[in-house]
């Protein structure tokens, strides 16, 4: 049974519905929180992108392939996304550093 | 079969928890919500063959709600519930987004199809010669990236303190005993994990980035309830080091003649470690920063 690409049609529904948050709500922490949800679409679409079917992951059973081949995944997207999420949370902790600075002033 | 109906059931439970945040209209709940969220995304990496992206996102998951949980006292104090409307015409044009875009995903690649560069999977054995591919492309090949990314998560931590004004109000003990004894055994095992997450880093997944979130979250844990008193300015000492180790290491490979982050003066696999180390320390130091901006802001209800 193939799997139908349910992977990226759900990583767009979900990059539509935290846009929706971002734009629709009005409570800044929901709104930053819709962010994170923003961003967890794309990164999810990347590692969807990285699969390969009935592979393992990227880590070498010995050193020299051509000795014992197997299928492995796309390694890039998990390199690119792996610093994206820790990046992603420091800017997620600074956005939220200006939220208590301007609710506590208002 | 089996792994299919995982990857199905996945997708259902976080697409649950993403109808429920969209109109939930309580601040605890949306934590809550978002971390259930986070668990099931860290599932669905590690169905999709990216261990070290899952361990990453189970860490900072793990970060985000400590931090979120700090914001809504600082911020909110008690009035957790907010007015909520839904938008329909926002919901409406967004679901028509979703619709187009996800007709123009139709002209992708097979989900499951191996179309790409096979340079990095067929090239780490002889020219890095460690099996954990994603550290070898993470901190050899892509070293730029990581190196600026990892300065980037630092200035993130430099912006945090800056915006928020911290008062020097010490936090006292708390007098949970369950709490305080069940910290206690956990602390050295988690900072052990954390170790060996970072030196196992070439041959298994994890490498400094994981590690250094590891560390900092049981630091964090810790002083949470013990009472621990860090200057911030140290901690932003730390940061910089850690960023300084990984630029001297890129450093020497331009006094011995060569390019900037090219290792082979001290051997790719001594480099890479250092490497790691350094972007442990930076990221470990960066987190306890913020967790230091925001879990110390002064709030609504002391001025």
């Amino acid at each position: 049974m193939q799997l139908v690409n349910l992977n990226y049609s759900f990583s767009i529904l979900l990059f539509c519905l935290g846009l929706y948050v971002v734009f629709s709500s009005n409570n800044s922490i929901k709104k930053l929180l819709g962010l994170s949800l923003f961003q967890t679409s794309v990164l999810w679409f990347y590692i969807s992108i990285a699969k390969v079917a009935k592979a393992q992951p990227p880590i070498l059973k010995c050193l020299l392939v051509e000795n014992c081949p197997s299928l492995y995944s796309n390694p890039l997207p998990h390199v690119l996304m792996l610093t994206a999420i820790v990046v992603g949370a420091a800017t997620v902790s600074l956005g939220y550093a200006l939220i208590i600075n301007f609710e506590n002033e208002n | 079969m089996l792994e299919e109906i995982l990857i199905y059931f996945t997708i259902f439970s976080s697409f649950l928890c993403v109808l429920f945040f969209i109109r939930s209209n309580n601040l605890l709940v949306l934590t809550i919500l978002n971390s259930a969220f986070s668990l099931f995304t860290c599932v669905m990496y590690l169905l999709l063959d990216a261990p070290d992206v899952a361990m990453t996102e189970a860490v900072v998951g793990v970060l985000v709600t400590i931090f979120t949980i700090f914001t809504i006292k600082k911020a909110y104090k008690n009035n957790y519930v907010f007015d909520e409307n839904l938008n329909l015409i926002m919901l409406t044009l967004t679901i028509l987004l979703a619709g187009y875009l996800i007709y123009s995903s139709f002209d992708l690649s097979v989900f499951g199809a191996p179309i790409f560069d096979h340079y990095y999977l067929n090239n780490t054995g002889k020219e890095i010669e460690i099996p954990s591919v994603v550290a070898a492309i993470l901190a050899s090949y892509r070293g730029y990236d990581t190196l600026y990314e990892t300065l980037v998560i630092t200035i993130a931590g430099i912006g945090v303190l800056l915006v928020s004004d911290i008062s020097n109000q010490q936090q006292s003990e708390t007098s949970d005993i369950l709490s305080k004894v069940i910290t206690r055994f956990i602390f050295p095992i988690l900072i052990i994990f954390a170790f060996y997450i970072l030196f196992h880093g070439e041959i298994s997944p994890g490498g400094g980035f994981q590690a250094g979130a590891i560390l900092a979250a049981s630091i964090i844990i810790h002083s949470m309830l013990y009472e621990i008193y860090c200057s911030s300015s140290y901690l932003l000492r730390a940061s910089i080091f850690g960023v300084l180790i990984y630029f001297l290491v890129g450093i020497i490979g331009i006094f011995s003649g060569l390019e900037f982050l090219n290792y082979s003066i001290l051997g790719q696999k001594t480099s890479i470690l250092i490497a790691e180390i350094g972007i442990a320390i930076a990221v470990a130091s960066t987190m306890c920063l913020i967790y230091l901006g925001i879990a110390n802001a002064t709030s609504k209800s002391e001025l």
